[in-house]
């Protein structure tokens, strides 16, 4: 099973305690970004299998890019937010993501089980 | 007789007289005219009778008419236009004067007949013939002579400067000696009708003083060659100084005094120059038709002056008389043409009639009120010609402006009126405003106007501005002008004054209304400032405290995973800290959320009214269109609905909610309807006051209906073009 990741967050702490988080439980993060535009290129140079996406980053909605980075890799994407998800029920319901973890509760088991959906 | 120099513009100038004093002027100036006319018309009843006794006689049909005329003239004309100026000025010494000139003047044309029938015509003398001729005859020159003081006083009634008093004195004196040298001096009286012949006078004074004072009038005679000159000086030096109106009046009065001074003084020279007989010829200087000439033109000259150029506003009397002398004529004309002509047709002549004169007062009875206004009508227009009367310019005055209130209506019509009650060529109003800046208006408009009068209008003592008026050549500016003018300017004063206050009103609201809409502004700009900066830290928690507590939790989360039961205490204490983080987290979020919900920054309303739907502990029914508004609307309507949902949580009871966002091209329209308990005071608690605030700050309204036990609803109308 390819348990590559990119991930994806202008939060530079988050990013290190979740590749940390997700290393430790077999994940392999091979790409990080801060932006919409550096997420495509590591994707495209990556073709990762999984991609953890904040919804807020600086240059664009995170789900406004879910099209562009599933067309470019196939990979599924795991929409993430420090936001509740209520926020995004609209539209997460539209998304092509395939889950939503709200960044408190990111685990590997909460990964597994949006990943298994 | 009032001989102070007078002001620059004099005859605008009015003297008051104590009404008690003008009215015993005024009854003493109408007792005087009027025994004028009755004398004159006693004296024609005398020519006439002349004519029919004595036509045969020397010197009667040849005198007839230029002694006539001269009657007329110098008697009841003089006497009459002294009257109209007295009535008008009642000050004014010109009236007594000519009065005086017209009396005299009657009474010596009267006693010289009656001395005539004594000693030339009847064979026997009339009764106390001697002494009734006596005075009046000696009055005759030194009368005629006091027309120096009209030309001194003319037009204002007062010498044109004190340099001319000596002058006024030399003439009183000289008409006064003049009158003492022919009365008690031995000047014998000179007869005309029937033959040349003189009489002795009455003898009251010693020889000698008699002899003394017989030089007198000879030396008046002489001297009155070289004071009347002196005296047309005066008014060829008020010429100089003089309006343009002033000047043709004064031009008038000029040529009439050089006429009756070149005609009377100088009689023999221009009698021969234009061919006059002397009458008779034996006396060289006895030409009457040059006399008649001579004391024809004075009169006819100044009474141009008088009504031709409006002096001494006589119009008014004028008008009248014009209107009573017409209708007498009417009544009397329609009596005699029904009971005598129609009568005499009928074949009752020299019999009463009475169903004829029932006929005549009936019909004038009936036809007056008509017939009055007709000659009204026609009296307006032979005296005021194109003018508007008095009355009618003040009430047209009134009239126009009465509706207007600002400046743009009043000004023009100003000028207008002024221009139509005036006759005037053209008008300009000028209006001083607190500032300094000027408004004028003119008639026609935009022209320039070179004014022949020029009156403030004052209101309260204080001078709001100036009408100036510029009269069609060849038309007067008169005392009549005036005082209309005064008039209007007073009106004018009124409607200025109210203009400078509807305008300061206006100025006052003007600056109400922009400090009222920079407040609204400044508000709207509070609220969007306000929102913007609940934005800024609602994401500045977003990026820093909350993702470090994020961070946190998930290191907590790897310690958990790295102890991996080997420690059961600090497993549970690493648990018990990333539970104190959630916690930390959500209270945060919370805060956050408060301060301004994401969601509807990134969502938009409908979302986080959904949003808020959801969080609720009772069911929410939200219907809300999705477009997107501003930023600042999205939040007000965001924060009404969760203001309202929080005070349904807390104390409506309520089980069941609805909202209703409704958007509209220019409004939307929020509702938030509980079917709670109701009863809710929109004056307790900040929650709603602060919202009433943030509503009316975009202009909208904000309102809360809640009767005791009937649910409330909270509504918001709020614009959005």
């Amino acid at each position: 099973m390819d348990l590559t990741v990119l991930l994806v967050d202008d939060h530079d702490a988050f990013r290190a305690s979740a590749k940390e988080l997700l290393e430790r439980a077999g994940y392999d993060v091979i790409a990080e970004a801060a932006t919409g535009e550096s997420a495509l290129k590591a994707a495209e140079a990556t073709t990762p299998a999984i991609i953890l996406l904040d919804v807020q980053l600086p240059d664009i909605n995170g789900f406004d890019l879910v099209d562009d980075l599933r067309r470019t890799t196939g990979a599924r994407v795991v929409m993430i937010s420090g936001r509740e998800p209520s926020a995004f029920k609209a539209r997460l319901s539209r998304s092509r993501a395939v889950d939503f973890i709200y960044k408190p509760d990111l685990s590997s088991e909460r990964l597994a089980t949006a990943l298994a959906r | 007789m009032n001989l102070v120099s007078d002001a620059i513009d004099p005859h605008i100038e009015q003297t008051s007289v104590p009404p008690r004093a003008s009215q015993r002027r005024d009854r003493v100036a109408r007792v005087l005219w009027l025994t004028t006319l009755g004398g004159w018309v006693l004296y024609v009843v005398l020519l006439i009778y002349l004519v029919v006794a004595f036509g045969d006689r020397p010197h009667v049909q040849s005198l007839l008419l230029p002694w006539f005329l001269q009657s007329l003239a110098m008697g009841p004309a003089t006497a009459v236009l002294g009257y109209l100026i007295v009535t008008r000025r009642t000050e004014h010494a010109i009236g007594f004067i000519l009065i005086v000139i017209g009396l005299a003047h009657t009474s010596t044309l009267l006693v010289d007949v009656y001395g005539s029938l004594s000693w030339q015509l009847l064979e026997h003398p009339l009764p106390l013939a001697r002494w009734i001729v006596w005075l009046p005859w000696s009055a005759r020159s030194p009368a005629l002579e006091l027309l120096g003081l009209v030309f001194l006083l003319f037009p204002s009634g007062r010498l044109p400067s004190r340099l001319w008093l000596p002058l006024a004195w030399v003439v009183i004196a000289q008409a006064t000696l003049h009158f003492l040298g022919s009365a008690f001096g031995a000047y014998p009286y000179y007869f005309t009708w029937g033959e040349w012949i003189t009489v002795e006078k009455v003898r009251v004074l010693p020889d000698a003083v008699v002899d003394t004072l017989r030089v007198l009038p000879d030396l008046a005679d002489r001297a009155s060659r070289f004071i009347l000159p002196l005296c047309l000086l005066a008014l060829v030096a008020r010429y100089q100084r003089a309006t343009k109106a002033d000047r043709r009046q004064i031009t008038w009065v000029l040529v009439g005094g050089a006429l009756f001074y070149v005609f009377l003084f100088h009689t023999e020279a221009i009698g021969g120059l234009l061919g006059l007989k002397p009458d008779p010829p034996e006396c060289a200087q006895c030409i009457p038709w040059a006399w008649t000439i001579g004391l024809c033109s004075l009169p006819a000259c100044v009474a141009v002056a008088v009504f031709r150029h409006r002096l001494w506003a006589t119009d008014v009397v004028i008008n009248k008389a014009i209107v009573f002398s017409t209708l007498t004529a009417f009544v009397g004309g329609t009596y005699v043409l029904i009971v005598v002509v129609v009568g005499r047709l009928i074949g009752n002549a020299g019999e009463s009639h009475l169903g004829l004169s029932i006929a005549a007062t009936a019909i004038v009875a009936v036809a007056f009120q008509a017939v009055r206004e007709r000659v009204t009508l026609l009296a307006n227009r032979i005296v005021y010609g194109e003018r508007a009367t008095p009355y009618e310019a003040l009430s047209a005055f009134a009239r126009q402006i009465q509706g207007a209130l600002s400046l743009h209506d009043v000004l023009p019509r100003m000028a207008e009126e002024t221009a139509r009650g005036l006759g005037a060529h053209r008008v300009a109003v000028r209006l001083v405003l607190p500032g300094g800046e000027q408004r004028i208006a003119s008639w026609p408009n935009d022209t320039t106007i070179e004014a022949d009068h020029t009156i403030p209008v004052i209101y309260q003592s204080e001078r709001l501005g100036e009408i100036a008026v510029q009269m069609p050549p060849g038309t007067a500016f008169g005392t009549r002008e005036m005082t209309v003018l005064e008039d209007l300017a007073a009106q004018a004063g009124l409607a200025m004054h109210n203009v400078l206050l509807t305008e300061e009103l206006q100025h006052h609201a003007r600056a109400l209304e922009t400090q009222a809409i920079e407040l609204r502004a400044s508000r709207e700009r509070i609220v969007v400032a306000q929102d913007e900066q609940r934005r800024r830290i609602e994401r500045d928690l977003h990026d820093g405290a909350q993702q470090r507590l994020i961070g946190l939790g998930l290191k907590l989360r790897m310690l958990e995973d790295s102890l991996n039961g080997s420690s059961p205490v600090l497993t549970q204490q690493a648990e018990q800290a990333r539970n104190e983080t959630t916690k930390a987290l959500e209270e945060l979020r919370d805060l956050a959320r408060g301060l301004h919900p994401s969601v509807l920054t990134d969502e938009g309303l409908r979302s986080a009214l959904e949003y808020l739907a959801e969080r609720s502990p009772f069911p929410v029914t939200v219907v809300c269109d999705e477009r997107r508004l501003s930023k600042t609307i999205e939040a007000t309507v965001y924060f009404v609905v969760s203001e309202a949902l929080a005070n349904v949580s807390k104390y409506a009871t309520a089980s069941h909610v609805s909202v209703d966002v409704r958007v509209s091209d220019r409004l939307i329209n929020v509702e938030v309807r509980d079917d709670g308990i109701g009863g809710a005071n929109p004056s307790n608690g900040t929650g709603l006051r602060g919202l009433t605030d943030r509503v009316a700050a975009l202009d909208g309204i904000f309102t809360v209906e809640s009767p005791a036990g009937r649910g409330t609803v909270v509504r918001a109308e709020i614009p959005c073009a």
